[in-house]
Protein backbone atom coordinates (compact mmCIF):
# COMPACT_ATOMS: atom_id res chain seq x y z
CA UNK A 1 0.00 0.00 0.00
CA UNK A 2 1.36 3.61 -1.10
CA UNK A 3 0.55 4.89 1.80
CA UNK A 4 2.64 2.29 3.98
CA UNK A 5 5.45 2.81 1.85
CA UNK A 6 5.43 6.82 2.83
CA UNK A 7 5.15 5.81 6.45
CA UNK A 8 7.62 3.56 6.09
CA UNK A 9 10.37 5.79 4.21
CA UNK A 10 9.56 8.89 6.75
CA UNK A 11 10.61 6.70 9.60
CA UNK A 12 13.43 5.63 7.49
CA UNK A 13 14.39 8.80 5.84
CA UNK A 14 12.62 10.88 8.23
CA UNK A 15 13.57 14.65 7.35
CA UNK A 16 14.10 14.45 3.11
CA UNK A 17 10.46 12.52 2.66
CA UNK A 18 8.84 14.95 4.80
CA UNK A 19 10.06 18.15 2.92
CA UNK A 20 8.51 16.09 0.04
CA UNK A 21 5.17 15.70 1.34
CA UNK A 22 5.54 19.52 3.02
CA UNK A 23 6.13 20.84 -0.66
CA UNK A 24 3.53 18.54 -2.51
CA UNK A 25 0.64 20.13 -0.89
CA UNK A 26 1.86 23.19 0.50
CA UNK A 27 -0.10 25.54 -2.28
CA UNK A 28 -3.56 23.87 -1.90
CA UNK A 29 -3.53 23.56 1.82
CA UNK A 30 -2.92 27.27 2.57
CA UNK A 31 -5.40 28.34 -0.04
CA UNK A 32 -7.74 25.77 1.54
CA UNK A 33 -6.86 27.21 4.89
CA UNK A 34 -7.15 30.91 3.61
CA UNK A 35 -10.73 30.34 1.78
CA UNK A 36 -12.46 28.47 4.67
CA UNK A 37 -10.97 29.79 7.35
CA UNK A 38 -10.07 33.67 6.41
CA UNK A 39 -6.72 34.24 7.90
CA UNK A 40 -3.65 35.73 6.41
CA UNK A 41 -0.86 33.85 4.27
CA UNK A 42 1.34 34.13 7.61
CA UNK A 43 -1.59 31.91 9.61
CA UNK A 44 -2.70 29.62 7.30
CA UNK A 45 1.40 28.86 6.91
CA UNK A 46 1.93 28.09 10.41
CA UNK A 47 -1.36 25.99 10.50
CA UNK A 48 0.34 23.84 8.03
CA UNK A 49 3.49 23.28 9.39
CA UNK A 50 1.77 22.55 12.58
CA UNK A 51 -0.47 20.21 10.46
CA UNK A 52 3.16 18.17 8.98
CA UNK A 53 4.79 18.20 12.60
CA UNK A 54 1.22 16.49 14.25
CA UNK A 55 1.87 13.74 10.99
CA UNK A 56 5.13 13.26 11.83
CA UNK A 57 5.00 12.98 15.40
CA UNK A 58 2.18 10.39 14.69
CA UNK A 59 4.18 8.67 12.56
CA UNK A 60 7.01 8.62 14.84
CA UNK A 61 4.79 7.41 17.93
CA UNK A 62 2.91 4.69 15.87
CA UNK A 63 -0.23 6.02 16.33
CA UNK A 64 -0.79 5.49 12.59
CA UNK A 65 0.17 2.55 11.18
CA UNK A 66 -1.41 3.12 8.01
CA UNK A 67 -3.56 5.38 6.28
CA UNK A 68 -6.87 4.09 4.89
CA UNK A 69 -7.81 6.98 3.20
CA UNK A 70 -4.89 9.36 0.79
CA UNK A 71 -2.95 11.50 3.02
CA UNK A 72 -4.07 14.83 1.76
CA UNK A 73 -7.48 14.22 3.32
CA UNK A 74 -5.32 12.70 6.31
CA UNK A 75 -3.52 15.59 6.49
CA UNK A 76 -6.70 17.96 5.51
CA UNK A 77 -8.39 16.26 8.45
CA UNK A 78 -5.98 17.14 10.73
CA UNK A 79 -5.79 20.48 9.55
CA UNK A 80 -9.14 21.46 9.94
CA UNK A 81 -8.70 20.99 13.64
CA UNK A 82 -5.61 23.15 13.79
CA UNK A 83 -7.54 25.95 12.19
CA UNK A 84 -10.04 25.74 14.27
CA UNK A 85 -7.77 25.89 16.86
CA UNK A 86 -6.13 28.96 15.59
CA UNK A 87 -9.34 30.70 15.26
CA UNK A 88 -10.58 30.05 18.76
CA UNK A 89 -7.65 31.72 20.00
CA UNK A 90 -7.91 34.54 18.36
CA UNK A 91 -11.32 34.77 18.87
CA UNK A 92 -10.46 34.46 22.57
CA UNK A 93 -7.08 37.20 21.99
CA UNK A 94 -10.55 39.34 21.23
CA UNK A 95 -12.86 38.42 23.53
CA UNK A 96 -11.45 38.67 26.70
CA UNK A 97 -11.30 41.64 29.00
CA UNK A 98 -8.90 42.51 32.28
CA UNK A 99 -10.55 40.12 34.16
CA UNK A 100 -10.74 37.32 31.72
CA UNK A 101 -7.05 38.04 31.16
CA UNK A 102 -6.89 37.89 35.35
CA UNK A 103 -8.02 34.51 35.34
CA UNK A 104 -6.03 33.14 32.57
CA UNK A 105 -3.15 34.38 34.25
CA UNK A 106 -3.63 32.52 36.90
CA UNK A 107 -4.40 29.14 35.34
CA UNK A 108 -1.27 29.86 33.02
CA UNK A 109 1.18 30.52 36.39
CA UNK A 110 0.51 26.90 37.60
CA UNK A 111 1.73 25.63 34.13
CA UNK A 112 4.56 28.39 34.17
CA UNK A 113 6.69 26.67 36.32
CA UNK A 114 6.86 23.65 34.94
CA UNK A 115 7.51 25.17 31.37
CA UNK A 116 10.17 27.06 32.64
CA UNK A 117 11.97 23.65 33.69
CA UNK A 118 11.53 22.24 30.67
CA UNK A 119 12.85 24.88 28.32
CA UNK A 120 16.05 24.89 30.54
CA UNK A 121 15.93 21.12 30.22
CA UNK A 122 16.19 22.07 26.31
CA UNK A 123 19.35 24.38 26.67
CA UNK A 124 20.95 21.76 28.81
CA UNK A 125 20.14 19.48 26.16
CA UNK A 126 21.99 21.46 23.38
CA UNK A 127 25.05 21.64 25.82
CA UNK A 128 25.72 17.88 25.52
CA UNK A 129 27.50 16.26 22.88
CA UNK A 130 26.91 15.15 19.37
CA UNK A 131 27.02 11.66 20.16
CA UNK A 132 24.52 12.00 23.32
CA UNK A 133 21.89 14.17 21.33
CA UNK A 134 22.06 11.83 18.51
CA UNK A 135 21.17 8.57 20.78
CA UNK A 136 18.52 10.51 22.97
CA UNK A 137 16.78 12.22 20.59
CA UNK A 138 16.75 8.73 18.20
CA UNK A 139 14.81 7.26 21.23
CA UNK A 140 12.56 9.44 22.53
CA UNK A 141 11.61 11.68 19.93
CA UNK A 142 12.16 9.55 17.10
CA UNK A 143 10.94 6.73 19.55
CA UNK A 144 13.33 3.87 17.82
CA UNK A 145 14.29 1.17 19.89
CA UNK A 146 17.41 -0.09 21.59
CA UNK A 147 17.96 -2.51 19.12
CA UNK A 148 17.46 0.35 16.10
CA UNK A 149 19.67 2.05 18.15
CA UNK A 150 22.60 0.00 18.38
CA UNK A 151 22.63 -0.84 14.50
CA UNK A 152 22.13 3.24 13.30
CA UNK A 153 25.21 4.41 15.40
CA UNK A 154 26.88 1.55 15.80
CA UNK A 155 27.69 0.37 19.20
CA UNK A 156 29.01 -2.89 19.87
CA UNK A 157 25.27 -4.65 21.09
CA UNK A 158 22.64 -3.55 22.97
CA UNK A 159 23.97 -3.41 26.41
CA UNK A 160 26.52 -1.05 25.32
CA UNK A 161 23.68 1.50 23.52
CA UNK A 162 21.49 0.84 26.79
CA UNK A 163 24.66 1.72 29.43
CA UNK A 164 25.43 4.82 26.93
CA UNK A 165 21.68 6.06 27.09
CA UNK A 166 21.99 5.74 30.80
CA UNK A 167 24.68 7.98 30.85
CA UNK A 168 23.62 10.28 28.36
CA UNK A 169 20.57 10.86 30.72
CA UNK A 170 22.52 11.04 33.79
CA UNK A 171 24.61 13.95 31.88
CA UNK A 172 21.65 15.92 30.99
CA UNK A 173 19.78 15.59 34.28
CA UNK A 174 23.21 17.23 36.18
CA UNK A 175 23.21 19.45 33.68
CA UNK A 176 19.02 20.73 33.64
CA UNK A 177 18.74 20.10 37.91
CA UNK A 178 22.61 19.89 39.75
CA UNK A 179 24.35 22.93 37.41
CA UNK A 180 23.45 25.26 39.83
CA UNK A 181 24.51 24.06 42.94
CA UNK A 182 27.56 22.93 41.06
CA UNK A 183 28.44 26.90 40.34
CA UNK A 184 27.38 27.65 43.84
CA UNK B 1 20.52 6.89 45.92
CA UNK B 2 18.57 5.37 42.59
CA UNK B 3 19.26 1.82 42.28
CA UNK B 4 20.25 0.65 38.69
CA UNK B 5 17.60 -1.62 38.61
CA UNK B 6 15.48 1.38 39.71
CA UNK B 7 16.13 3.45 36.91
CA UNK B 8 15.29 0.49 34.83
CA UNK B 9 11.83 -0.07 36.00
CA UNK B 10 11.13 3.23 35.97
CA UNK B 11 11.77 3.55 32.25
CA UNK B 12 9.40 0.77 31.80
CA UNK B 13 6.87 2.32 33.76
CA UNK B 14 7.07 5.60 31.67
CA UNK B 15 7.18 3.29 28.23
CA UNK B 16 3.68 1.63 29.67
CA UNK B 17 5.23 -2.11 29.22
CA UNK B 18 4.74 -2.54 33.17
CA UNK B 19 2.36 -5.49 33.88
CA UNK B 20 -0.45 -4.04 36.16
CA UNK B 21 1.03 -5.51 39.00
CA UNK B 22 4.02 -4.26 39.07
CA UNK B 23 2.82 -0.68 37.90
CA UNK B 24 0.68 -0.78 41.32
CA UNK B 25 3.82 -2.12 43.19
CA UNK B 26 5.81 0.96 41.68
CA UNK B 27 3.26 3.82 42.16
CA UNK B 28 2.50 2.55 46.02
CA UNK B 29 6.48 3.03 46.26
CA UNK B 30 6.24 6.90 45.43
CA UNK B 31 4.18 7.52 48.19
CA UNK B 32 6.74 6.09 50.49
CA UNK B 33 9.60 7.08 48.93
CA UNK B 34 9.94 10.77 48.33
CA UNK B 35 13.53 10.28 46.12
CA UNK B 36 12.10 7.32 44.04
CA UNK B 37 9.12 9.78 43.13
CA UNK B 38 11.08 13.01 42.33
CA UNK B 39 13.12 10.84 40.20
CA UNK B 40 10.55 10.01 38.11
CA UNK B 41 9.56 13.68 37.92
CA UNK B 42 12.94 14.59 37.11
CA UNK B 43 12.81 11.76 34.18
CA UNK B 44 9.64 12.90 32.87
CA UNK B 45 10.92 16.53 32.87
CA UNK B 46 13.92 15.20 30.95
CA UNK B 47 11.97 13.43 28.22
CA UNK B 48 9.71 16.09 27.64
CA UNK B 49 12.87 18.20 27.44
CA UNK B 50 14.31 16.26 24.55
CA UNK B 51 11.35 16.09 22.76
CA UNK B 52 10.63 19.86 22.93
CA UNK B 53 14.28 19.84 21.02
CA UNK B 54 13.22 17.27 18.56
CA UNK B 55 10.19 19.06 17.75
CA UNK B 56 12.00 22.33 17.73
CA UNK B 57 14.61 20.78 14.97
CA UNK B 58 11.69 19.52 12.89
CA UNK B 59 9.84 22.97 13.52
CA UNK B 60 13.12 24.97 11.68
CA UNK B 61 13.62 22.32 8.97
CA UNK B 62 9.99 22.80 7.76
CA UNK B 63 10.62 26.82 8.55
CA UNK B 64 14.28 26.38 6.10
CA UNK B 65 11.94 24.48 3.51
CA UNK B 66 9.38 27.31 3.44
CA UNK B 67 11.62 29.64 3.33
CA UNK B 68 12.82 28.53 0.16
CA UNK B 69 9.87 28.52 -1.75
CA UNK B 70 8.40 30.41 -3.89
CA UNK B 71 6.06 32.64 -2.60
CA UNK B 72 2.24 31.30 -2.57
CA UNK B 73 -0.10 33.69 -4.64
CA UNK B 74 -3.61 34.30 -3.01
CA UNK B 75 -6.37 36.26 -4.71
CA UNK B 76 -7.89 38.89 -2.58
CA UNK B 77 -10.39 40.61 -3.75
CA UNK B 78 -10.27 40.60 -7.32
CA UNK B 79 -6.46 40.90 -7.10
CA UNK B 80 -3.32 39.04 -6.66
CA UNK B 81 -1.72 39.47 -3.32
CA UNK B 82 1.85 37.33 -2.81
CA UNK B 83 3.29 36.41 1.33
CA UNK B 84 5.23 39.91 1.17
CA UNK B 85 2.93 42.24 -0.46
CA UNK B 86 0.89 40.99 1.84
CA UNK B 87 3.22 43.00 4.63
CA UNK B 88 3.32 46.29 2.90
CA UNK B 89 -0.09 46.86 1.38
CA UNK B 90 0.56 49.96 -0.56
CA UNK B 91 -2.12 50.59 -3.68
CA UNK B 92 0.27 52.80 -6.02
CA UNK B 93 2.65 49.56 -5.69
CA UNK B 94 0.68 47.65 -7.43
CA UNK B 95 -0.78 50.29 -10.10
CA UNK B 96 2.94 51.04 -10.74
CA UNK B 97 3.94 47.55 -11.23
CA UNK B 98 1.04 46.90 -13.21
CA UNK B 99 1.87 49.42 -15.54
CA UNK B 100 5.76 48.04 -15.82
CA UNK B 101 4.00 44.94 -16.12
CA UNK B 102 1.83 46.07 -18.83
CA UNK B 103 4.63 48.51 -20.78
CA UNK B 104 7.27 45.40 -20.69
CA UNK B 105 4.72 42.78 -21.94
CA UNK B 106 3.80 45.46 -25.02
CA UNK B 107 8.11 45.62 -25.35
CA UNK B 108 8.66 42.05 -25.44
CA UNK B 109 5.59 41.48 -27.68
CA UNK B 110 6.85 43.97 -30.08
CA UNK B 111 10.51 42.85 -30.26
CA UNK B 112 10.76 39.53 -29.29
CA UNK B 113 10.77 36.46 -31.69
CA UNK B 114 9.07 33.43 -30.48
CA UNK B 115 10.66 31.43 -27.86
CA UNK B 116 12.62 28.71 -29.30
CA UNK B 117 12.32 25.45 -27.15
CA UNK B 118 16.02 26.58 -25.26
CA UNK B 119 14.60 29.86 -24.48
CA UNK B 120 11.66 28.04 -22.43
CA UNK B 121 13.75 26.32 -20.80
CA UNK B 122 16.05 28.61 -19.75
CA UNK B 123 12.55 30.26 -18.19
CA UNK B 124 11.10 27.70 -16.51
CA UNK B 125 14.26 25.42 -15.41
CA UNK B 126 15.95 26.06 -12.07
CA UNK B 127 17.26 23.50 -9.85
CA UNK B 128 15.55 21.72 -7.38
CA UNK B 129 16.17 23.83 -3.91
CA UNK B 130 17.77 22.12 -1.18
CA UNK B 131 15.65 20.73 1.09
CA UNK B 132 17.22 18.64 3.31
CA UNK B 133 19.79 19.78 5.86
CA UNK B 134 23.10 18.30 6.27
CA UNK B 135 22.36 17.14 9.94
CA UNK B 136 19.98 14.37 8.52
CA UNK B 137 21.50 13.72 5.52
CA UNK B 138 23.24 10.23 7.42
CA UNK B 139 27.12 9.76 7.41
CA UNK B 140 27.24 9.99 3.39
CA UNK B 141 30.09 12.41 3.74
CA UNK B 142 30.80 12.13 0.05
CA UNK B 143 26.71 13.60 -0.64
CA UNK B 144 27.01 15.87 1.93
CA UNK B 145 30.05 17.78 0.13
CA UNK B 146 28.38 17.33 -3.45
CA UNK B 147 25.20 19.18 -1.91
CA UNK B 148 27.45 22.02 -0.45
CA UNK B 149 28.81 22.54 -4.02
CA UNK B 150 25.00 22.37 -5.60
CA UNK B 151 24.04 25.03 -2.97
CA UNK B 152 27.31 27.15 -4.27
CA UNK B 153 26.62 26.32 -7.90
CA UNK B 154 29.52 24.77 -8.78
CA UNK B 155 28.17 21.78 -10.36
CA UNK B 156 30.80 20.00 -12.08
CA UNK B 157 32.30 19.67 -8.84
CA UNK B 158 28.93 18.45 -7.21
CA UNK B 159 28.47 15.44 -10.48
CA UNK B 160 32.27 14.67 -9.70
CA UNK B 161 31.23 13.88 -5.77
CA UNK B 162 27.60 12.76 -5.99
CA UNK B 163 28.98 10.01 -9.13
CA UNK B 164 31.90 8.70 -6.52
CA UNK B 165 29.42 7.99 -3.93
CA UNK B 166 28.69 3.56 -4.99
CA UNK B 167 24.61 3.75 -3.38
CA UNK B 168 22.98 7.13 -3.68
CA UNK B 169 19.25 6.72 -2.19
CA UNK B 170 16.32 7.79 -4.38
CA UNK B 171 16.25 11.27 -3.41
CA UNK B 172 20.23 11.88 -4.48
CA UNK B 173 19.79 10.50 -7.71
CA UNK B 174 16.98 13.35 -7.98
CA UNK B 175 19.57 16.14 -6.99
CA UNK B 176 22.04 14.30 -9.16
CA UNK B 177 19.81 14.62 -12.64
CA UNK B 178 18.89 18.27 -11.69
CA UNK B 179 22.91 18.82 -11.20
CA UNK B 180 23.51 17.35 -14.94
CA UNK B 181 20.31 19.55 -15.72
CA UNK B 182 21.94 22.24 -14.28
CA UNK B 183 25.60 21.65 -15.72
CA UNK B 184 23.92 21.44 -19.21
CA UNK B 185 24.88 17.21 -19.75
CA UNK B 186 21.00 17.45 -20.09
CA UNK B 187 20.99 13.58 -21.50
CA UNK B 188 22.52 12.66 -18.33
CA UNK B 189 19.96 14.11 -16.52
CA UNK B 190 17.30 12.67 -18.54
CA UNK B 191 18.55 9.13 -17.90
CA UNK B 192 18.83 9.33 -13.60
CA UNK B 193 14.89 10.98 -13.71
CA UNK B 194 14.38 8.30 -16.04
CA UNK B 195 15.27 5.67 -13.76
CA UNK B 196 13.59 7.30 -10.91
CA UNK B 197 10.26 6.85 -12.34
CA UNK B 198 8.08 4.93 -10.27
CA UNK B 199 10.40 4.86 -7.94
CA UNK B 200 9.92 7.91 -5.36
CA UNK B 201 5.93 8.14 -5.17
CA UNK B 202 6.18 11.67 -3.47
CA UNK B 203 8.54 13.43 -5.92
CA UNK B 204 6.63 11.81 -8.81
CA UNK B 205 5.57 15.22 -10.07
CA UNK B 206 8.98 16.81 -9.33
CA UNK B 207 10.03 13.74 -11.33
CA UNK B 208 7.73 14.46 -14.47
CA UNK B 209 8.62 18.16 -13.93
CA UNK B 210 12.40 18.12 -14.77
CA UNK B 211 11.85 15.56 -17.12
CA UNK B 212 9.48 17.62 -19.23
CA UNK B 213 12.19 20.94 -19.08
CA UNK B 214 15.06 18.85 -20.37
CA UNK B 215 12.91 17.17 -23.04
CA UNK B 216 12.20 20.41 -24.13
CA UNK B 217 15.40 21.48 -24.15
CA UNK B 218 16.16 18.43 -26.38
CA UNK B 219 13.50 19.81 -28.54
CA UNK B 220 11.88 16.07 -27.86
CA UNK B 221 8.25 17.58 -27.85
CA UNK B 222 5.82 14.59 -27.95
CA UNK B 223 7.64 13.44 -24.79
CA UNK B 224 7.62 16.81 -23.14
CA UNK B 225 3.53 17.01 -23.66
CA UNK B 226 3.52 13.13 -22.50
CA UNK B 227 5.34 14.45 -18.93
CA UNK B 228 3.14 17.73 -18.57
CA UNK B 229 0.05 16.38 -19.39
CA UNK B 230 0.77 13.45 -16.54
CA UNK B 231 1.79 16.40 -14.21
CA UNK B 232 -1.64 18.09 -15.19
CA UNK B 233 -3.46 15.14 -14.34
CA UNK B 234 -3.37 15.12 -10.86
CA UNK B 235 -3.80 17.96 -8.22
CA UNK B 236 -0.41 19.87 -7.51
CA UNK B 237 1.92 22.70 -7.23
CA UNK B 238 3.16 22.10 -10.68
CA UNK B 239 -0.12 22.00 -12.44
CA UNK B 240 0.24 25.39 -13.15
CA UNK B 241 3.09 25.89 -14.75
CA UNK B 242 2.71 22.74 -16.78
CA UNK B 243 -0.50 24.18 -18.30
CA UNK B 244 1.45 27.00 -18.90
CA UNK B 245 4.54 25.68 -20.67
CA UNK B 246 2.10 23.09 -22.66
CA UNK B 247 0.36 26.19 -24.43
CA UNK B 248 3.36 27.43 -25.15
CA UNK B 249 4.35 24.56 -26.75
CA UNK B 250 1.52 23.52 -28.44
Amino acid sequence: MLNRKIIAEIRKNQSEVLSEIYIEYREEFIHWVIKNYHCSIDDATDVYQNVILVFYENVLSRKVEEIRYDLKTYLFTIGKNKAMEMKRKSYRMVGKGDMGEYHEQEANNENAEKEDKIVEIEKSFKRLGIGCRKLLNLFYYQRKSIREITELLGYKNEATAKNQKYKCMQKLRELSFYSNYVKG
Amino acid sequence: MIQDKDHILLDNYIEGVLSFDEREKLENRFKDEPELDLFYQEQLALIQGIQRAGKNEMSQLLKKVESELPPIYVADKGRVITLEEEKKPKQWIYIAGSIAAVFILVLFVLFSSPSSTKELYAVYFEPYPNIVSSEQRGSKEMVKDAMHFYDLGDYATAIDLFEKEEALSQLERFYLANTYLANNQTEDGINTLKRLKGELPVIENQISWYLALAYIKMDLIPEAEKELKMIIESDNSYQKKANKILNEID
